[in-house]
């Protein structure tokens, strides 16, 4: 029977993940996941509150996901994430395991998405304006993404923009914000009631705290057209500069952070420049979100 | 030097697709409507090449019957078209 993961106990979320697995619903991405960590159950529950869930798994899962303990040769505990015999990341230390579980997944969507294209990219939507946000390591994005977000602007995605290359239009897929080292507290300090898991510390992509999506987010399944690329970059005390960059130049740099470029043939190309074409390109450097604020409120009239 | 390969211009463009799409070899070129810039992609390769359209133009002139997808960025330089 499905229920939402946030009406279930937290034994009866242990109890599915230490036997047949717990089953997770995420936007049309079925997921079941088993582990003997005793690691996932509170943050799954603080997380992901409105997904559906299963503790009887039943039909077909997308992906079979077990993060279970193992000991490393020092003795040391570590958690091994596997998914249909693959193991694409090293074990970690076992406290790092509800950390392993985000990354699994995305690198799972990333990897398996079928048809669906998929770009390393925060993605959010106000007034049926999706506004792309692609993003290297430290360049502000998931700080950027959580801000919006918290003024007014609709998560359709943290990390993972999917687009359906039959419409065009980005699929919803909203998760948890992670945010990473002065993230958390820049955040933190900017909206005092942003639900926030627990730090992990010393991960390899340093501290890491997740942020609960917005219910609003969580229950809309309303796919977007494309209407601006912003390619953020934090450069501490710059002042605000946005340029803007050709189609051809700025679509070049989104494939760039397009995972699944190696399933396009010419046809899936074309259709993926074809979503592309009303939208503009910018780069953005920044160093205040207020400033950020104000000159997208003037870019998205 | 591999097997060469006729090259097809198809000219994919229609009425209601807001860019223009061109087939040469394994490559697809993509020019956005009010813009001097072809994205040249080899599906094969995964390269990606900008060049403006008379480069573009130029491109197909002077190889209208043999290219090889993955020797594009070679062809590009000996042409002395730009590559970014």
């Amino acid at each position: 029977m499905t229920r939402y993961l946030g009406e279930l106990t937290h034994q009866e979320i242990e109890n599915a993940l230490r036997t047949d697995g717990l089953g997770l619903d995420i936007f049309g991405f079925r997921c079941l996941v088993t582990s003997n960590t005793g690691l996932l159950t509170s943050p799954l529950h603080f997380l992901y509150p409105r997904y559906p869930a299963e503790i009887i798994p039943n039909g077909f899962f997308d992906f079979h996901i077990a993060l279970n303990e193992s000991r490393h040769f020092l003795g040391k505990k570590t958690v091994h994430f596997l998914w249909e015999d693959k193991s694409p990341f090293p074990d970690l230390p076992l406290d790092q395991a509800h950390a392993l579980f985000e990354w699994g997944l995305n690198w799972c969507i990333a990897t398996a998405s079928g048809s669906d294209i998929v770009i390393h990219a925060a993605v959010v939507e106000r007034d049926g304006m999706a506004l792309v946000l692609p993003g290297e390591p430290g360049s502000g994005k998931s700080t950027f993404c959580a801000d919006l977000v918290f003024k007014g602007w609709r998560l359709l995605s943290d990390e993972l923009t999917i687009i359906d290359p039959k419409t065009g239009l980005v699929r919803p897929f909203p998760r948890p914000i992670s945010l990473k080292n002065s993230s958390i507290d820049i955040v933190a300090e900017r909206h005092p009631a942003a639900p926030m898991s627990g730090r992990i510390t010393d991960t390899r992509k340093g501290d890491i705290a997740y942020i609960r999506p917005p219910d609003s987010a969580v229950d809309s399944a309303e796919a977007v057209k494309i209407s601006r690329v912003i390619f953020p970059k934090y450069i501490a005390h710059a002042e605000l500069e946005l340029t803007p960059l050709t189609k051809a130049f700025g679509f070049s740099r989104l494939l760039e952070n397009t995972f699944n470029l190696d399933l396009l043939n010419k046809q899936g190309f074309a259709q993926y420049a074809d979503s592309i074409s009303d939208t503009d390109f910018f780069d953005l450097s920044y160093s205040d979100l207020d400033q950020v604020h104000r000159c997208l409120a003037e870019l998205c009239k | 030097m591999r097997t060469a390969k006729a090259l097809t211009l198809h000219n994919l463009s229609s009425a209601d697709m807001p860019c223009r799409q061109n087939v040469w070899g394994n490559v697809i070129g993509i020019t956005f409507d009010d813009e001097d810039e072809t994205l040249l992609f080899s599906p094969v390769s995964g390269d990606l090449l900008i060049c403006n359209t008379p480069e573009w133009e130029k491109l197909i002139e002077a190889s209208p019957t043999k290219g090889f997808e993955s020797e594009l960025s070679q062809t590009l330089e000996r042409l002395g078209l730009s590559q970014t």
